[in-house]
């Protein structure tokens, strides 16, 4: 089992990767179009579209990394109420059930790439790209969660089993999880 | 069949299944009934890439966690020591204030504590703070920073609500200030009475903090001077803002390297973002459904049968607020409820933007209130205290923000007068 999780941490390093590059660039083309817009009276009119479309895939490709660390937005009154051996077994039903879930999320979304792509439509008349390649990220992003739960909870199971998970141990990934 | 679904979701929120989840499936499960196409769900995430303001999000969380892991936090509070630490509860103040602008930075109290409570928390007690206060200060300071641009919540309402964010911020400058006034009172008396010793007044070192901070002066002028002076919009002072962060913290001071620390910074930063963006956009999705149902006047004519006039549903708000802040993190609160709320107040009277400021203010109480207020757990481990204790040290901040809140909530003209004409 211990290739699942060294594939879950490589797949986190290439999207760290991505999400480094998308957050860079947003910064640079965005404070380019601000003194381009306030000090020089112009603008380049594909950078707001192409910011815009780089706003979703880091939403989703930092959700995804949010999930791997389990540190998704979450009610955890009960688990944090209760004794750990039976949080950690809450933990594997409910990753389960958000994996369910997702992969329905996921599904709307490759539904509604079908459609974008059958429409042709272009992302904004200044930036030309299919719009359904700007939105690409949506199945993929929510599908990639899905995963990512389900391993959370094979993760959890081989915990509880004492099994080898070859990642830091939950008490530590708690402590970090005030950040 | 509907009621089965609705427990069985409501159950496994409560038992801690991420929010985006509950909400998207919920979403998806009602369209299911309803016979509609489930693409449209995708239809309302994806609209998140069309508004400008939330590019304001991720520049400014990252900009907020960059000043987090660098130095300036050092270097800005040796500044404020010097300039107000002489004052009869100084150090309190500069206390709050450090930890309120700092959340208003990085969006999440949370982070506040973490960053900031390991510097202030030792040096409160050194200058001769009980534990107890210092625990509670800081404890209570980190969400003082929800009001103040450009703190997520603030933007987040702003959109959610369907308000002028131009206005809604200037609709909390007062009551911001009120908040904090009434914070700071309470420092000076907790310091007059327990005979706290001033800091002498030394202007070499007001002098020598100042310059050892000049490049961070310049990020106060362009946030603030920016926005408030109407020359910018959000996004733009938020890129500005990130850029100028990043020369600063990586190129000027050194404090943050680009292999050592930027991955870090990037993934605990963008995960905040991802969490947030992620449940806003399954949020709009559920939203628009439920105003398509005419849920928010159902809730109306529901409540009409109960109560009769504004102060008794602003009572009940607020009361139903603190619950709700106790339970939830504050951008999932506004996501989910502000939707359903907002035409429901307006049907008894209350301004948006006075509802706004409420809803802020009810919530950041609910971060530090027992028995699960989040910030309660974050200090608890942070400075290694037993929870219990930190309930205790929470309590007088406390009285002071429901004294506050309650200013705030029956005084609309605090949030108006700044935006009537």
């Amino acid at each position: 089992m211990k290739w699942l999780f060294q594939f879950d941490r490589g797949l986190a390093k290439v999207e760290l990767f991505i999400l480094s590059i998308f957050l860079l660039s947003m910064v640079t083309l965005y404070s380019l179009q601000t003194i381009l817009r306030n000090v020089f009276d112009t603008a380049l009119l594909w950078i707001d579209p192409l910011v815009y479309n780089m706003l979703l895939w880091i939403a989703l490709i930092g959700g995804s990394l949010a999930t791997q660390k389990e540190k998704n937005i979450s009610i955890d009154v009960t688990t944090k109420l209760l004794p750990k051996n039976i949080g950690d077994k809450i933990m594997v039903f409910t990753n389960v059930a958000a994996a369910i879930g997702t992969f329905f999320i996921a599904s709307a979304a490759l539904d509604y790439i079908h459609f974008m792509r059958e429409d042709g439509m272009l992302e904004s008349d200044y930036l030309p790209l299919q719009l359904w390649v700007a939105k690409i990220i949506l199945p993929i992003g929510f599908y990639l969660i899905s995963l990512r739960f389900a391993i959370r909870a094979i993760e959890r199971v081989c915990l509880i089993l004492g099994l080898e998970t070859g990642q830091e141990s939950k008490d530590e990934k708690k402590g970090e999880e005030g950040k | 069949m509907t009621a089965l679904v609705t427990i069985g979701i409501i159950l496994l929120a409560l038992l801690g299944t991420p929010l985006f989840v509950i909400i998207g499936s919920s979403t998806l499960v009602m369209y299911f009934f309803e016979g509609t196409e489930p693409a449209l769900l995708t239809i309302n995430i994806a609209t998140l890439a069309t508004k400008q303001i939330l590019v304001a999000i991720p520049l400014f969380t990252f900009a907020g966690y960059l000043i987090a892991e660098s130095n300036s936090p050092h270097r800005i509070i040796r500044f404020a020591r010097a300039a107000i630490g002489w004052f009869p509860g100084g150090l309190a103040i500069v206390a709050l204030l450090a930890c309120a602008i700092f959340t208003a930075f990085s969006g999440a109290s949370g982070v506040t504590i973490i960053a900031l409570g390991g510097l202030l928390y030792p040096l409160l007690v050194k200058e001769g703070y009980t534990e107890k206060f210092a625990l509670g200060h800081i404890t209570a300071s980190g969400s003082a920073g929800l009001l103040i641009f450009p703190a997520v919540p603030l933007i987040l309402y702003s959109i959610v609500a369907e308000v002028s964010f131009d206005q809604l911020k200037n609709a909390a400058i007062l009551p911001w200030l009120v908040l904090v006034g009434c914070l700071s009172i309470y420092c000076i008396i907790f310091a007059k009475k327990n005979n706290i010793p001033r800091e002498p007044f030394d202007k070499k070192e007001l002098i020598v903090s100042f310059w050892g901070m000049k490049w961070e002066f310049a990020i106060p002028v362009l946030v603030f001077g920016g926005i408030y002076g109407g020359f910018v919009t959000a996004a733009e002072s938020a890129a500005i803002t990130a850029l100028y962060t990043f020369v600063m913290t990586v190129f000027i001071y050194g404090d943050i390297k680009i292999f050592r620390d930027l991955p870090k910074i990037v993934r605990e930063s963008m995960s905040l973002v991802g969490g947030i963006l992620l449940i806003l956009g399954c949020a709009l999705g559920l939203t628009n459904y439920l105003i398509d149902m005419e849920v928010p006047d159902r809730i109306f004519e529901y409540m009409q049968t109960m109560i009769d006039n504004k102060y008794v549903f602003l009572f009940a708000l607020n009361i139903f607020l603190l619950i709700v802040g106790c339970m939830m993190d504050v951008f999932s609160a506004i996501m989910i409820v502000v939707p359903i709320i907002v035409p429901v107040a307006a049907a008894f009277g209350i301004n948006p933007l006075h509802l706004g400021v409420i809803f802020l203010t009810n919530l950041e109480i609910g971060y530090s209130t027992p028995p699960v207020g989040l910030n309660l757990f974050i200090a608890s481990f942070r400075f290694n205290k037993p929870l219990v204790s930190v309930y205790a040290a929470a309590l007088p901040f406390l009285a002071v923000r429901f004294v506050v809140l309650a200013i705030i909530t029956y005084i609309p003209w605090l949030s108006l007068c700044l935006i009537m004409d």
